[in-house]
Parts: structure tokens; C-alpha cells; sequence
């Protein structure tokens, strides 16, 4: 099912990832129980490849996204960034660990500070990562490589519409030059017309090489459209992975052959 | 951003308060009389009368220039209790979120304690040890007020934690404290400004009562609350001496309670009547 | 065949703003009509103001005439009559359609001995005919439920039971699959077009996906700026669109077969957005996005009607 790796370590590597959540107790007798979100999960990135996480709400998607941006911790497992475990190193590469790895948010709305311009919030991981160079002109680079006006840089959140938004999170995640991109359902909450606008980009810094996307999904075609490689998840579970184009042909496994039929067609 | 129609007690009440802040800062430069000048001569004077326009109390000072010395006194003490609480409530508030769940735990049952002392009966033994005085005043009061405020701005700061702009903000190696002062606060101003505006209410009102019963302010320092306690040891609740230091607390609070609902109305979006 | 609903020059303002102008439109018993459009579209709006549900401050015009009585003409107390009775609704957001603090089988309750006073002691059998019907697996035990104990799913067909219960000869669906996962919206559907069947009735489908109306509705009507730009045969209109912005949206579909044959490359994107009631250009509101664009469009092109097909565009395919 996985393609053998090449010569050279890949970019994340996850053993036998698992996150359990106590689960409230039922009642003032009753025992809380363990829920398991992610269950021995184990899957390899390689440099350079645009993966799509597909799966229904509560399957793992975000628990596993959030696990590889740094954002949680395995409650067992093991989870290697270059190979080495993030959580163990440390200040100064950890430090390296959260710069190489971006995260946007789902609801472009609320990832920014209502209070702060749009081009300080930009300059900000900038700042934090004490990173070296123009500041202002690594911004307007950002700003253009995502396809927003250079305007932009000194508009409010509450100026920009949903697709802006979201182009200017995706800016603020290249802008420090990250190695991997992680998105969580990036377009779902936008409109049909400009949900393409938002694909079209992931596609284009797919394909641009140096970069490489992970990229969570509910919407089958719009995962299709831009990862070469893709994941299904079911309870917490990776139940098929490999080539898209490969699983959309001949789904294996109950779950993608599930997902396949779900998805409706126009024509 | 829509314009929204500021409520009429934004202006009703920030005129009074504005009224109350001008006769204060007035009466720093100038009173009619002395306030603590006593006059053997012109006691227990009436309206108007020998030019005194409120009259005089039982040893001859001047009323209206109490009320205005008084005014001082309050506009201060509310603006510095009311500042201190927040403060405080902010701090304490932003302790208790910021670092874990059993700080959490731990300093709002702290709070929840110190809301329940009867603040008058710390007040009476404060004032006992050290002398009533504007400072211990100042300082119950604060101590007092500021576990409530610490409540709203603990209310107010957990859903933005929630927010993902924070978590962002922490994925690129910022602190949980630059995180609660750069980023949450800005966004919390607007309750800050509400609090602030009320609790100056209640420190007013607080304060009066404390001096009336004699561990706030004492002569000759002037508040209010003072000048009610003289007017019921020496004359009794009917007269003027009375009456005008109690009306003029009254539209005071309510200048600053209808100015602190206005603009919680203003600033808070969910309150107003909105297209959705 | 008469329609049970005539929907002429509806327009729903607030003060000199304009969230749906001037829609005409025919819905006939046991038509699906797939109403489409982006956010800011209007189409919601027309939902909320057929049912005089309109947030303060908004109004509506024109005429809506439900058999034989006008609908805009009706008092509060009528139009409480037809509400739930005549018209139901199935809201999008299951969770805060449902109160939170009464069980599924109380609301159920209150539906049904409003229907018909000889109903109401009959309300549980009632209740426990159509969750089964619905495909719900111990009906007995969800009418007992609280709604944040129900998935997604499941409160969203209890919604569809509770829109179905009065007998309703139409039902308005807005978005009703937006807060449910993609593998769930099927189902939701086809429980909603089965209800609908059964008694009958007509359905009104509000969504913002062109796929879900190709599957599900025999009729399309496409809204962009408040207005109607397009409407007519769900097959037609797809095989054959005519007015631009039906194109651009059905090209911003991504076809997971098109996909799969390698045939897409890039996704076509309409540059700009749409405007917002605020900023609204004078004539065609899509005249500023439009690559059809002429001089003409600055004046609002009239929405014709003919042989079944609605259209609004001075520069057709």
C-alpha cells in the first residue's frame, strides 16, 4: 500500500501515533471513559509531496494535523519531524521545528487579530523567530505569491472578505519559509466561485517544489483536485493510503469505497 | 463597520459624569468658602442666606463648598479604586487562565472566598488599626471589587482563547503572556472600559457608606459620606444638610451606571439589535 | 396543472438596501426546485420571507400567492395558521432549531396537537410512524433524547420529521446539509425527497451546491445579487446554461471524474467576488465579473420567462 521510500529520510515520519482524550465521567458515579482519536496511526511525508487527508468528521483528520504541526502531543506512538522528535529537543530547535512547520486555520475569519493590520500580523512570526532580512519586503513578496494586492498590507481583518482572509493566512504561513504546510479544510468555508481561487493556489505551491502540503479534507473532489497522495482516515485509523488518482479508481478499503460514492456529481 | 446608534444614557449619563468631573476639578481652584472653616457666627444657616447658597451646618461651614470639596474627593476615589480593581481583576483573572487548569481552579475559589468577607466589617477593623483614611479606603474597596471584575474578564478572555489568531499566535514561539497582553487584551478593552465605569459607581457608593459610618473619610478631608454622617449626628435626616449630600451621591451613581450600561450597549455587538 | 405557489416581483429590503429583487417564480405540486447561490445571494432571504420569517427590519413585496391567499397579505395570526401546516421549514442548523432543554418527543408534541386537536393524543404513535419511516432506528428511544445527545445526521432528520409532521403541501429546506458531513448529505437528501414524495408535496431546496441540486431537483434556479438570473429543467439548464454566471458556477464544480481522467487542469475562478448589498452595481449584478459584459448591462436586464426557462442576461450563450 505505501510506496517504498527513496534514498533519503522523509520529511515526517509517524510510528504507531496514538492520542487518547478522557472522555467526561456519565453521572456523579459513573467512570469517565478513554476515547481514542488517533489509534496507531503510521504514515510517512517525503519531501516535496502534497498529501490529502480524507475522512468523516471525528475520523482523526485534525487530531492528526494537529500532532504533526506541534499543536498536540501522542499520548503513545512516536513522531519524527526530520528525523528527530520535536517534543524531546530542545528550545533553539524546537524553535526551527515551528518555523518549518505552518498550519492555516479552517475559519479564515477568526485566525487573525481583529485589532492588528493585516501586514503586522504577517511580520509577526517574523519577529517571533527572529528572522533576519527586510521584513516589510518578505511580506509583499508573501502577499503577492498568494495573489493579494499589495493594499493589502495595511487593511483590517474586518475589511478583507472570506477568500482574502484566507490567501492572507496562507501568506502569513509562507512568509517565514516553512518546509511543510498543513491546512485544515482551507476552502470548506468559503463560496463555490472562490473556493477555486484557494485550490488553484495549494495546487500551484504543490507543484512549485521545496514545499510540502498536507492537506485535510471532507470534500473527496477537492482533496483529488490537489494532492498527489492521499490518506484515508476511519476512526482514528489510516484504513488506505497511496496514490489518489489509484484510490479514486479502485477504492480497497470500505471507507474510501464509501467516501467515492458520497461524492455527487453534476453531470 | 456599521455605525451603531449610541443609547441616550451615553449621553445622559456622560453628561452627568462630565458635570461631576468639571465641579471637582473647579473646586480645585476655587470654593466659595473654605469647607472646614468654622463660623460660630452663621450657624445652621438656611438656603441663601448671609450668602452661603445652601446654607450652613450646625458649626457654621458651608455646605455647598463640602459638596464640591466632596465631589473631589469622591471623583478620586472612584477613578482610583475603579482603576486599581481592574487591575487587579485582570491580573488575577489572567493568572488563573494563563497557566494551567488547576491554577484555574485554585484562584477562583480563592476569589470566591474573598467575595465572601463582608467588606464593611475588614473595612471597620482596618480603619481601627491604622486610622480611617482615603488609603485604606482605597485599598478595601480594591480588594473587595476586585474578584468580581476578575470574574467578567475571565469570561470574557476564555472564549478568545479559543480563537485561532491565539493559537497561531503560539505556534510561532509566542508566551502564553505575550499572548494574553498583546493579544487579548486589545480585544477585551471594551469590558475593561464597561467595568471601569461601574465599579467607580459602586467605589462612590461604597465610599459613602464607609465615612458615613465613620472608617472612611474624616475631616478634614471631605467626602460625601462624611458630610452625611455630620448631618445625621448633629441635625437629623430632614434637612438640607442631609439631603443635598444624599441626592447629589444619587445622581452621581446613576450618571456613571447609565454612562457604563450605554457604552457596554455600544461596544458590545450582541446587545444591540442587529441585522443578521 | 395550477401552481400552489405564484411567486411575482418578490422583493425582501431593508431601507434602501435590497437582499432579493424582483424574483419570479412557479412551484408546482411535487416539483423539487433546487434554488442556488453564494453567499449574499439572497436565496435564504427568499426562504425567510415566503414564511414571513424575516429578521427585524426586513420586508417583503410583491406578491406570493399560496393557493389562493396571498401571503403577504396575511396578519401575523394567519400567517401563524399556514407556518408549519401548509409551508414547513427545515432550518440549517439542526442543533439551534431544537431546544436544547426539551426532549425530541415534546417537540414532536407540540407539532402534531397543533396540527389537528384530534391528533394530539395520538402525537406519539404519530411521532414514532415517521422517525421510522425517516430511517430512524429506535424511534422509541430518540423521541426520549435530548438533541446535543443525537449526531448531526440525526437531528437533521428529526428536523425533516418535524417539517413533515402538519402535512405540509410545501417545504422550504435551507441548506439543510451544510452543518452534516459530505458522507452524511446523501442520506439526509434522500430522506428529505422520500418525505417529501410521500405526502406529495413540494420542495423548496436552498443550497449553495450546484451537485446536490443536479441530483436531487428537477427544476434549478440560479440567484446572484438578489436577483434571479437563471431557472428551468435541472438537466437543461446544466447541459445547456445560458447565462454566464450559471457557466462560471458549474465550471467551479470540481468533477472528481474529470479529476480522476486527468482532464482538469486548472479550476476556471471568477476574479473579483460578489458584491455586497451595500456596494451592488446599477443594472446586472454580475456585470462587473462577466466576460459577456456589454453596454447594456448597465441597465438590469428584465427576467424573462419563456417555454419554462427563466433568464435574466442582456448577452446570453
Amino acid at each position: 500500500m505505501e510506496p517504498v521510500s527513496t534514498t533519503h529520510a522523509p520529511l515526517v515520519s509517524c510510528e504507531n501515533l496514538s492520542v487518547s482524550y478522557r472522555s467526561p465521567r456519565t453521572g456523579l458515579l459513573g467512570k469517565g471513559g478513554r476515547f481514542l482519536a488517533l489509534d496507531g496511526v503510521t504514515l510517512r511525508i517525503e519531501n516535496g509531496e502534497s498529501l490529502g487527508i480524507v475522512g468523516s468528521s471525528g475520523a482523526g483528520k485534525t487530531t492528526f494535523a494537529k500532532v504533526i504541526s506541534g499543536q498536540l502531543r501522542p499520548s503513545a506512538g512516536t513522531f519524527e519531524f526530520k528525523g528527530t522528535d520535536p517534543s524531546l529537543s530542545g528550545k533553539a530547535s524546537r524553535g526551527d521545528f515551528q518555523r518549518a512547520v505552518q498550519y492555516v486555520f479552517q475559519n479564515p475569519k477568526s485566525s487573525f487579530d481583529p485589532r492588528i493590520k493585516i501586514g503586522n500580523a504577517l511580520i509577526e512570526p517574523l519577529l517571533s523567530f527572529n528572522i533576519e532580512g527586510d521584513h516589510v519586503e518578505m511580506v509583499m513578496t508573501a502577499l503577492g505569491t498568494v495573489g493579494l494586492d499589495k493594499g493589502i498590507y495595511s487593511r483590517y481583518p474586518h475589511e478583507l472578505s472570506g477568500g482574502q482572509l484566507q490567501r492572507a493566512a496562507i501568506a502569513r504561513a509562507l512568509v517565514v519559509k516553512p518546509r511543510l504546510l498543513i491546512a485544515d479544510e482551507p476552502a470548506s468555508s468559503l463560496d463555490v466561485s472562490i473556493r477555486a481561487q484557494i485550490l488553484n493556489l495549494f495546487r500551484e505551491l504543490g507543484n512549485s517544489g521545496g514545499l510540502t502540503l498536507v492537506l485535510i479534507a471532507h470534500d473527496l473532489a477537492a482533496v483529488a483536485y490537489t494532492a498527489q497522495r492521499l490518506a484515508v482516515f476511519e476512526s482514528g485509523r489510516i484504513v488506505e493510503s497511496g496514490l489518489t488518482l489509484e484510490i479514486l479508481k479502485n477504492p480497497q478499503s470500505d471507507e474510501a469505497k464509501r467516501l467515492v460514492s458520497a461524492n455527487l456529481a453534476i453531470f | 463597520m456599521r455605525k451603531r446608534n449610541v443609547p441616550v444614557s451615553v449621553w445622559f449619563g456622560g453628561s452627568i459624569t462630565l458635570f461631576f468631573l468639571l465641579c471637582s476639578i473647579f473646586s480645585l481652584f476655587w470654593t466659595p468658602f473654605d469647607p472646614n472653616f468654622v463660623d460660630t457666627t452663621k450657624t445652621s444657616l438656611g438656603f441663601g442666606e448671609a450668602g452661603h447658597v445652601l446654607g450652613t451646618d450646625i458649626i457654621g461651614r458651608d455646605l455647598l463648598s463640602g459638596l464640591l470639596a466632596g465631589a473631589k474627593m469622591s471623583v478620586f476615589l472612584g477613578c482610583v479604586t475603579a482603576t486599581i480593581s481592574v487591575i487587579l481583576g485582570t491580573i488575577f483573572a489572567f493568572i488563573a487562565v494563563g497557566i494551567s487548569p488547576w491554577v484555574d481552579e485554585v484562584v477562583m475559589r480563592f476569589l470566591d472566598i474573598l467575595m465572601a468577607v463582608p467588606g464593611v466589617i475588614v473595612a471597620l477593623v482596618i480603619a481601627t488599626v491604622s486610622g480611617p483614611s482615603a488609603l485604606s479606603t482605597v485599598s478595601v474597596l480594591s480588594v473587595f471589587f476586585a474578584p468580581v471584575i476578575a470574574r467578567v474578564v475571565r469570561s470574557a478572555t476564555i472564549p478568545l482563547l479559543n480563537e485561532d489568531f491565539v493559537q497561531s499566535a503560539r505556534m510561532y514561539g509566542r508566551g502564553k503572556a505575550f499572548v494574553l497582553f498583546r493579544h487579548v487584551l486589545p480585544n477585551i478593552l471594551s469590558v475593561l472600559v464597561v467595568q471601569f465605569s461601574l465599579y467607580s459607581a459602586n467605589a462612590v457608593l461604597a465610599e459613602s457608606g464607609l465615612s458615613y459610618l465613620g472608617v472612611g473619610i474624616s475631616r478634614p478631608q471631605i467626602s460625601w459620606g462624611t458630610l452625611l454622617k455630620e448631618a445625621q449626628e448633629t441635625v437629623g435626616p430632614t434637612t438640607g444638610l442631609m439631603l443635598w449630600p444624599a441626592t447629589v451621591i444619587l445622581v452621581f451613581v446613576l450618571g456613571l451606571n447609565l454612562l457604563g450600561d450605554g457604552l457596554r450597549d455600544v461596544m458590545d455587538p450582541r446587545s444591540a439589535g442587529r441585522k443578521s | 396543472m395550477k401552481p400552489i405557489l405564484q411567486v411575482r416581483n418578490f422583493w425582501v429590503s431593508s431601507g434602501n438596501l435590497s437582499a432579493v429583487r424582483g424574483v419570479d417564480l412557479d412551484v408546482f405540486p411535487g416539483q423539487k426546485i433546487g434554488l442556488v447561490g453564494e453567499s449574499g445571494a439572497g436565496k435564504s432571504m427568499f426562504g425567510l420571507g415566503i414564511m414571513d420569517l424575516l429578521p427585524f427590519g426586513w420586508d417583503a413585496k410583491g406578491s406570493a400567492i399560496l393557493g389562493d391567499v396571498d401571503l403577504l397579505a396575511l396578519s401575523e395570526k394567519d400567517h401563524c395558521e399556514i407556518r408549519g401546516r401548509q409551508v414547513a421549514m427545515v432550518f440549517q442548523d439542526s442543533l439551534s432549531a431544537l431546544d436544547p432543554m426539551k426532549r425530541i418527543g415534546w417537540h414532536f408534541k407540540r407539532i402534531v396537537s397543533r396540527g389537528s386537536a384530534d391528533r394530539a393524543g395520538e402525537w406519539q404513535d404519530i411521532a414514532f410512524e415517521i422517525l421510522t419511516d425517516l430511517g430512524v432506528k429506535d424511534a422509541g428511544v430518540t423521541l426520549r433524547k435530548y438533541p446535543h445527545q443525537l449526531s448531526g445526521g440525526q437531528r437533521q432528520r428529526i428536523l425533516i420529521g418535524m417539517a413533515v409532521a402538519a402535512n405540509p403541501k410545501l417545504i422550504i429546506a435551507d441548506e439543510p446539509t451544510t452543518s452534516v458531513d459530505t458522507a452524511i448529505q446523501r442520506n439526509v437528501l434522500d430522506t428529505l425527497t422520500a418525505a417529501t414524495n410521500k405526502l406529495g408535496a413540494s420542495l423548496i431546496l436552498i443550497t449553495h451546491d450546484l451537485a446536490l441540486v443536479a441530483n436531487y431537483c428537477d427544476t434549478l434556479a440560479v440567484m446572484y445579487g438578489g436577483h434571479l438570473v437563471e431557472a428551468g429543467s435541472t438537466r437543461e439548464v446544466l447541459d445547456k446554461s445560458r447565462h454566464p454566471y450559471t457557466g462560471a458556477l458549474i465550471n467551479s464544480h470540481i468533477s472528481l471524474s474529470r479529476v480522476i481522467s486527468k482532464q482538469l487542469k486548472t479550476l476556471p475562478v471568477i476574479p473579483g467576488m460578489m458584491p455586497s448589498l451595500e456596494s451592488m452595481p446599477t443594472g446586472c449584478a454580475f456585470r462587473l465579473r462577466c466576460d459577456r459584459a456589454v453596454v447594456a448591462c448597465e441597465e438590469i436586464p428584465p427576467l424573462l420567462n419563456a417555454e419554462g426557462r427563466s433568464l435574466r442576461c442582456w448577452n446570453p450563450k
